[in-house]
């Protein structure tokens, strides 16, 4: 018996260690052979500009191209301009990491010696840096003849910047600083020569508020639905996009007395930096049937955005100004809301980095478009103080128990005096089944909005219910992939899956 | 006392110890500074002074110029904290700015104008270009002088650099204040080709000597002539063109390599062309006789800028009869002596042309063959041309003989 056994142990062994050791000669043999096969990529050798991904996107406003030298080429401007914005985001690399990666590329060599200089000294210190710029203004103050030279004053860059002491967060701030750049080309490279910050009074950009050209009156008026196309939840603008649908479910909204909807955008959907025209056409198309139903539109950007690093500001800076600059006009645009519960990130992401990047967006959008009020969607009354200052409005969320929500809702409006408050998210789901042990129900739905919308009425309190529709299909993104979290979410609707209504539906029927 | 100690520790842990959170904790120190506000030179160290209470912690001074950041702490002395720039902090010249901070805070905050180190021999960065010129009054090569101190930063507004120039007899100078961190000027084109040689300085501090290229402009119309050895048309000889010397406006003879295409447009309006390249201005270019009279019109040009005289070449035939002989079959025809203008053998490769048609004149064939030792010859067979009655025309130089021959089914040799 022992003997047999053994006899199958070398047997197993002769055999695995054959076929391990011509899997080893097989690899071996195909790695020399896709060594060789392998060559110079033929682009290092011409030194051609290498396509980057688009990583760093500054607003860019070029004040002047007049200069007394030579007069400047599109081409050449978009090469400099390029060029000028990778030195930056090196350097911001470079910094983060103390590590000279690529600032050998836009920076000539008396200039990089500067650069090395300081990270040497960072490295000792044990301190690192995370910056960005926001906004550059150049002025072109001189190209040369033979077109290699260029001298360009870049007024009141908008940088901000943390500083890190190893692992500790020292300080944050936001700078708006001048400078005047020497940018030679070489090797096809505009790289930095001289850099000089400059000692000039900051031309403060116009932050006026134009508090008085909000039509603030309609915010108190408010009665809403958070709004999903049945067939496509949390995915409104995608393939799925169906103008029909949502025009039906307008003229039900509308019927309903409803006057609002809230809409939500995905920041990937969307397309990142680069927001797609289609889908900005799509976005058009929505509000286009709004108008034609008389509802006014509340945008919530982006939706399943949660980095908030400084490193990507610029990239979220593009997006939201593509879609604010395509539809600030448009009749049917009530509000902006920067950002869905976003208070659910402070543990993940850090408050501060998470206030920070709102700040900045509040600001930004008020810029591009001073005309409509902005917003963040906090996900508890509690949270509606944070940054009460920056916001034109606070909204809130609450999906607590119907008979505590007027305590909370004082609360608040003690904590923010003179602010519109706006109930923008509420709701009960109908759910019944093995996850609820069958508790819930479409009756249960009815008696909390009813306790609801009575507080509501008495308070006059603007707001949004969750939701029209009941969904079949919950994306993992959502909620997650627990099947008690997702069933639930699928029932918050006024309106069953086949479109009948249910109980709740009388008492969010607010047609006089 | 131990718990107060721990709730001290306590206290900073919360205060300062996360990583992502900046606390939110009343100030109760006081920092001033002490150092007067003066203007700094780059290069002299810089040394900030506060005088600092009531802080339980260390405080930090970060500062800002136009290459980075960088955080410093303060070495305590008796009543105050100084902060040391590090070199290069004291040696960018520019705004540095300062921030004192606690725990995130900024307690005092304010900067600093360093200047450039005048003092000291500058450096002169010079940038040139472009290098070549068109001879003329509208093209110039621009001088960009960029003078900074010793360590590198570029020398204020203002800051005077002279600029010089040699042309020939001529030495100009001309003085250029900086703006925008640089000093230029135009270097004008002149009217004769040469070359120009700059050279910039500032205080005392000279650049290398720079040069740009003159070259002419482009040239003006011009004049050919014709050389060649006798006017017959032998189809042998070397007919030369060559132009004057070509100049530009300014009397420039252009720039030796440019291309001169001759074109000759012969009697029947065929197009021969024929090249050279200019040295010195001249261009020269040869072509072959033709082997029949002919009558030559020749033009020069450069293309896109100048073309010539058009010139008018005869040339008398070299062949004035030939003799035609046939085999007693008429399979065989020979041709010759062909001979030249002095009765000598023609050279070898004077095309001989035979037309052969049917009685009816019409084509059957074309042969062709060139010339050796004054004759050629041509075959009939009998594969081809079967037995009957054919007419055959040769043609040699422009002259042509018509002969109309009976061919037999035998071949006699």
């Amino acid at each position: 018996m022992n003997m047999k056994l053994n006899k199958t142990f070398y047997r197993i062994f002769l055999i695995v260690s054959f076929i391990g050791v011509n899997a080893l000669i097989v690899s071996g043999i195909s790695a020399v052979l896709s060594y060789l096969n392998s060559g110079a990529d033929r682009t290092s050798m011409l030194h051609l500009e290498v396509a980057m991904e688009e990583v760093y996107l500054p607003k860019m406003v070029w004040n002047g191209l007049e200069n007394p030298g030579r007069p400047m080429e599109q081409q050449t401007l978009s090469e400099l301009e390029k060029d000028y914005m990778s030195a930056w985001h090196v350097r911001n690399i470079a910094y983060m990491k103390n590590d000279p990666y690529g600032i050998e590329d836009f920076y000539t060599d008396s200039a990089r010696v500067r650069l090395y200089e300081q990270i040497d000294l960072n490295k000792k210190g044990g301190n690192w840096f995370k910056s960005t710029t926001l906004a550059h203004h150049p002025e072109l103050d001189f190209y040369s003849q033979d077109g290699t030279l260029v001298v360009l004053t870049d007024r009141d860059v908008e940088q901000y910047k943390e500083v890190y002491e190893k692992e500790t967060l020292l300080y944050r701030q936001k700078d708006t600083l001048s400078y005047q750049v020497m940018l030679l080309l070489e090797d096809g490279f505009w790289r930095i020569r001289h850099l000089k910050a400059l000692n000039e009074p900051v031309k403060l950009t116009s932050q006026k508020r134009f508090d008085s050209e909000i039509d603030m009156g309609f915010l108190n008026k408010i009665k809403g639905v958070n709004y999903y196309p049945q067939a496509s939840p949390w995915d409104t603008f995608g393939k799925k996009f169906d103008s029909v649908n949502i025009e039906n479910d307008f003229e039900r909204i509308r019927e309903m007395g409803l006057n609002t909807i809230r809409v939500f955008i995905q920041y990937e959907d969307f397309g990142k930096a680069n927001v797609p025209f289609k889908k900005l056409l799509l976005l058009q198309k929505m509000l286009d049937l709004a108008a034609k139903n008389k509802l006014k539109v509340m945008v919530t950007l982006f939706d399943f955005y949660g980095d908030y690093d400084i490193t990507n500001w610029t990239l979220t800076q593009r997006h939201a100004e593509a879609i604010v600059e395509a539809v600030k006009d448009h009749p049917a645009l009530l509000a902006w809301d920067i950002k869905n519960e976003p208070d659910l990130d402070f543990d993940s992401r850090g408050r501060e980095r998470v206030l920070s990047w709102l700040g900045m967006m509040l600001e930004k959008v008020k810029q591009w478009d001073p005309v409509h009020p902005v917003t963040v969607g906090w996900s508890s009354p509690e949270a509606g103080k944070e940054l009460s200052a920056k916001v034109d409005f606070v909204s809130f969320h609450y999906y607590r128990k119907p008979e505590e929500f007027l305590q909370a809702y004082n609360q608040l409006r003690e904590a923010v005096p003179g602010k519109t408050l706006v109930l923008q998210e509420y709701g009960f789901s109908s759910y019944s089944g093995i996850w609820n042990a069958f508790r819930g129900g479409e009756e249960e739905q009815a008696v909390y909005y009813a306790t609801m919308q009575a507080s509501l009425e008495q308070n006059e309190i603007p707001f949004l219910f969750w939701g029209l529709h009941d969904f079949k299909k919950i994306p993992t993104s959502v909620v997650g992939r627990l099947p008690w979290r997702k069933e639930r979410q699928k029932y918050f609707g006024v309106f069953t899956q086949h479109g009948t209504t249910k109980p709740a539906y009388s008492y969010l029927s607010v047609k006089e | 006392m131990r718990l107060k100690a721990l709730l001290f520790l306590l206290c900073i842990v919360t205060a300062c110890g996360n990583r992502q959170e900046l606390p939110v904790a009343p100030i109760l120190g006081y920092a001033s500074l002490k150092t007067p506000p003066k203007e700094y030179i780059a290069g002299e160290p810089i040394v900030l002074e506060f005088q600092e209470s009531g802080f339980d912690r260390p405080l930090h001074l970060l500062l800002t110029n136009a290459f980075g950041n960088v955080v410093l702490k303060g070495t305590k002395s008796k009543k105050f904290t100084n902060y040391h720039f590090p070199k290069p902090f004291y040696r960018v010249a520019g705004k540095c700015r300062w921030k004192l901070l606690y725990c995130g805070r900024t307690i005092k905050e304010g900067s600093l104008d360093i200047r450039p180190d005048v003092s000291v021999q500058p450096g002169l960065e010079t940038y040139f270009g472009p290098r070549s010129l068109t001879a003329g009054d509208s093209d110039f090569s621009m001088l960009v002088v960029v003078p900074t101190d010793q360590y590198d930063n570029p020398l204020p507004d203002g800051t005077i650099t002279r600029v010089r120039a040699q042309f020939q007899d001529s030495i100009t100078e001309v003085e250029v204040p900086t703006t925008d961190f640089i000093a230029w000027n135009n270097i004008l084109s002149r009217r004769q080709a040469g070359r120009i040689l700059v050279g910039a300085y500032c205080q005392e501090t000279d650049t290398k000597e720079l040069t740009t290229i003159v070259n002419p402009a482009l040239s003006e119309d011009f004049k050919i002539a014709v050389e060649r050895n006798h006017d017959f048309a032998d189809g042998n000889q070397i007919v030369r063109f060559h132009s004057d010397i070509i100049k530009d406006p300014y009397g420039n003879s252009i720039s030796d390599g440019t291309l001169v295409e001759f074109m000759i447009t012969d009697s029947k309006g065929g197009l021969l062309k024929t090249m050279g390249t200019t040295v010195n201005g001249i261009a020269k270019a040869s072509m072959l006789h033709p082997s029949q009279a002919e009558d030559w019109k020749v033009t020069a040009f450069i293309t896109g800028a100048a073309k010539s005289n058009t010139l008018r070449v005869l040339f008398k035939p070299a062949i004035s009869d030939f003799s035609v002989n046939f085999s007693p079959d008429s399979r065989h025809v020979h041709i010759g002596p062909l001979q030249s203008f002095m009765g000598q053998q023609v050279p070898d490769g004077i095309m001989v042309r035979l037309d052969i048609m049917n009685a009816d004149g019409k084509q059957l064939e074309q042969k062709r063959a060139s010339s050796k030792k004054g004759t050629t010859s041509f075959y009939l067979p009998k594969t081809y041309f079967t037995a009957g009655s054919y007419r055959i025309k040769v043609s040699v130089a422009g002259l042509a003989k018509t002969f109309q021959i009976q061919l037999d089914e035998h071949e006699i040799e």
